[in-house]
């Protein structure tokens, strides 16, 4: 009784205190007016009904609130979107490799999977707070022959722990992220025909902790130069467009370029870039409840509409048409059916039509057990980008 | 002079040694190696090369000419079959390609450079030199030279799809390091139906002032047909399933049927013993004066005591109806060993 009281009074005072803030983003000083709009953002959600009250006003207020939700909708899609990284904290000294990996097992988000533990192979951690990546990976070098691997396929992120010489790559860690060189080569091949072809290759790969999938992710190479001081950037070739949509997303890419080092350089000297992600802000979701009795209906969310045309169940196969708008939202939807027990199915295209040339009919199927009721279609859309870039910087790696 | 102390003399030897061993265990499948005595004055490329095809087989394969021909002028005496084709084809700027339906397509290209073997029915030349280093940052850098050969046989011997073997004895860049690598076991690929083989070669990198290798030598292992029956399918008009049996293997020709001018074939063989099981260039389909039907495609699948064969021929010479399934197969074996020696492969 005592903790809801107290919660009651915090509330009481927080809406004199938003109501306050609101006020002085009208004030005559602009510190005023700054300090409002922090104590606005940091208070966040509980904020949002004031700061939309605040917009039917007008002058510098309603342009303030509209800022200050905006912010809001932007941190409110970091928590979502880019949730803290997974920590480990661990003290071990001397104990088998199987006993520290069940450890960090525990307090890891994602699956950690190990093939290869015996025993006697034993090993010394200390973790305080470390990203998860980062503590796998000191953990693997640590160890007599052991390597691992990071696989992120859609939302499933699987680290694997196996027998096999630790690679020494160069690589870095951010909290959550990885980016690291998998491997080089260079070839040249002497053409029997006169003449010859170069090219070398380096394998960059990257990665995210479970729950942090970027919508698009982009290496990008600003210095590249071996220990003659020769530079391939302008030699770079261009890696393409690399697919945008958050249901794949790439985890790897190849930096290509038609030439090799000469025979006098033995390393590149710096490999200097970044992997640039972009994450949405928000996800803007088009619910249909009924499906089966809810042909016509629509559904807008920020200038995008989702029209279900027509929805057919046939056993285990749920066929649904819908009309998106605009036609590139298609491009970003994903989709599910949802039973009446809170299960659900992934959907997927089985076909694509130009509509009114601003929109895009799309066929699409689910598949799910016969027995099943369907609740609900949901078909949601990342929407917004936020920037993150992860930068790195690898010096002398040996080549020859 | 096979196990003389002179490497040179120990190896000519051997080479001498296995021919004899080949004409010997070959009995009668022996053929001489092809050779080409031919004058051509100005006459186009593709007549020319039909003229060579039809010396080294009774049903040589037909020609698509993909370019416009141009014409030549060559004179072979007593020339090894295939240094008269690469010739051909070398003077006519095309190169001889596998194509649908056993055709063989003449296309537009330069032709490879690099030296070329042409010994005892054999024909061996580098088709691909690759340089490799990779970097895994497990171990230091590792390069490689890769280097790929292709075997071609007269076409009338015949090859069959057994494990091929190579032995690389001799590897050297023209400044005397030797290219030989330890461990590195060549990896030969064997094409029956052309009458090839692949072998791929992995070789230590050559010195950084070499420009050249200046010599490869070693032998490659192959199996070839000693003794062939063949089971003839006639009184194809019915359409309905037949039965044979030669020389242990027995024959079923379980469908076959005629939609337009495509016809489609089910054949299935099964031995007691291990045999070697024909390869689909094997199947044939003749007219009733024995001219084969262009195959357009085909499957295969075996295991050791059986082949099923699904094959689709085209009528697109208007031969009319079919009358007869040939099937070749192969009872006896024998091994040949193929010695080569390439000098002055290029490597810039």
């Amino acid at each position: 009784m005592r903790t809801l009281l107290a919660a009651l009074v915090l509330c009481v005072q927080d809406d004199a205190k938003i109501a306050e803030w609101i006020r002085d983003l009208g004030d005559d000083a602009i510190e005023v007016r700054e300090r409002a709009m922090v104590d606005l953002v940091r208070i966040g959600r509980r904020a949002e009904g004031a700061l939309r009250q605040a917009m039917n006003g007008g002058g510098e207020v309603r342009g303030r609130a509209a800022q200050v939700l905006a912010e809001i909708a932007r941190g409110e899609g970091a928590r979502i979107f880019e949730p803290a990284p997974g920590r480990i904290t661990l003290r071990k000294t001397d104990v088998p490799l199987r006993e520290a990996l069940e450890e960090m097992q525990k307090q890891a988000g994602c699956k950690l999977s190990h093939s290869f533990a015996p025993d006697d192979e034993k090993v010394t951690v200390v973790f305080e707070n470390t990203p998860l990546f980062e503590a796998v990976d000191a953990l693997c070098r640590s160890a007599r022959n052991t390597s691992y691997s990071i696989d992120c396929r859609r939302d499933d992120v699987t680290v694997t722990i196996s027998e096999g010489k630790f690679a020494d790559a160069p690589r870095v860690f951010r909290d959550q992220y990885f980016v690291r060189l998998d491997g080089l080569s260079l070839t040249t091949l002497y053409d029997l025909q006169g003449g010859e072809a170069s090219k070398t290759r380096l394998d960059f790969r990257w990665g995210w902790e479970k729950g942090t999938r970027p919508q698009q992710a982009l290496l990008r190479i600003e210095e590249l130069v071996d220990d003659l001081g020769n530079s391939y950037l302008a030699d770079l070739l261009d890696p393409g467009a690399r697919p945008v949509g958050f249901a794949y997303v790439m985890t790897q890419q190849p930096i290509e370029w038609p030439k090799v080092p000469p025979p006098g350089a033995s390393k590149f000297a710096k490999i200097r870039g970044s992997l640039d992600l972009s994450f949405p802000v928000s996800l803007l979701v088009f619910p249909f409840d009924k499906p089966e009795e809810s042909s016509g209906a629509l559904r807008k969310e920020e200038g995008a509409s989702v029209k279900l045309a027509s929805c057919a169940r046939d056993r285990s196969r749920l066929r649904a048409k819908i009309e998106v708008r605009p036609a590139d939202l298609a491009g970003r939807l994903e989709m599910k059916a949802v039973d009446k027990e809170g299960r659900d199915y992934p959907g997927r295209y089985t076909r694509g039509d130009q509509g009114d040339g601003e929109s895009m009919l799309m066929s699409v199927e689910f598949t799910l057990p016969a027995t099943s009721e369907v609740a609900s279609l949901r078909f949601t859309s990342p929407s917004g980008a936020r920037e993150r870039r992860i930068p790195f910087e690898f010096k002398d790696v040996k080549f020859r | 002079m096979a196990a003389s102390s002179d490497p040179e003399l120990a190896w000519w030897a051997g080479a001498a040694l296995a021919d004899l061993e080949a004409r010997e265990k070959a009995g009668e499948a022996w053929t001489e190696p092809l050779r080409v005595t031919l004058e051509a004055r100005e006459r186009g490329a593709a007549e020319v090369l039909r003229d060579l095809l039809a010396l080294s087989r009774p049903s040589p394969p037909a020609i698509d000419l993909i370019e416009e021909d141009r014409p030549l002028t060559v004179t072979f005496r007593d020339a090894p079959y295939f240094q008269a084709l690469d010739e051909v084809c070398s003077q006519a700027g095309v190169t001889l390609t596998p194509g649908p339906g056993g055709r063989l397509q003449v296309m537009r290209a330069d032709p490879l450079r690099g030296p070329r073997q042409y010994r005892a029915g054999f024909a061996v030349s580098p088709v691909q030199l690759l340089r490799r280093t990779d970097v895994t940052f497990k171990e230091d850098p590792e390069s490689q030279l890769n280097l790929q050969l292709l075997l071609r046989a007269d076409p009338r011997m015949r090859i069959l799809d057994s494990d091929g073997d190579c032995v690389l004895l001799r590897a050297e860049d023209d400044t005397g390091r030797s290219l030989l690598k330890p461990g590195a076991k060549p990896a030969v690929r064997i094409r029956a139906g052309e009458g090839t083989a692949n072998v791929q070669l992995i070789l230590g990198v050559q010195d950084p002032r070499a420009r050249r290798i200046e010599l490869l030598r070693g032998t490659i292992s192959l199996t070839l047909a000693r003794k062939t029956g063949e089971i003839v399918f006639g009184d194809l008009a019915k359409g309905a399933p037949q039965e044979r049996e030669s020389s242990g293997v027995k024959a079923a020709l379980k469908k076959i049927e005629r939609t337009n001018d495509e016809i489609r074939a089910e054949v299935e063989l099964s031995a007691k013993e291990r045999v070697p099981w024909p390869d689909t260039e094997n199947l044939t389909l003749e007219d009733a004066e024995g001219r084969p039907f262009q195959r357009w495609g085909s499957s295969m699948s075996a295991s050791s005591t059986g082949a099923s064969y699904r094959l689709t021929f085209r009528d697109r010479d208007g031969l009319g109806e079919a009358r007869k399934v040939r099937i070749s197969v192969v009872t006896e074996t024998y091994p040949r060993r193929v010695y080569f020696e390439l000098k002055g492969i290029v490597l810039r």
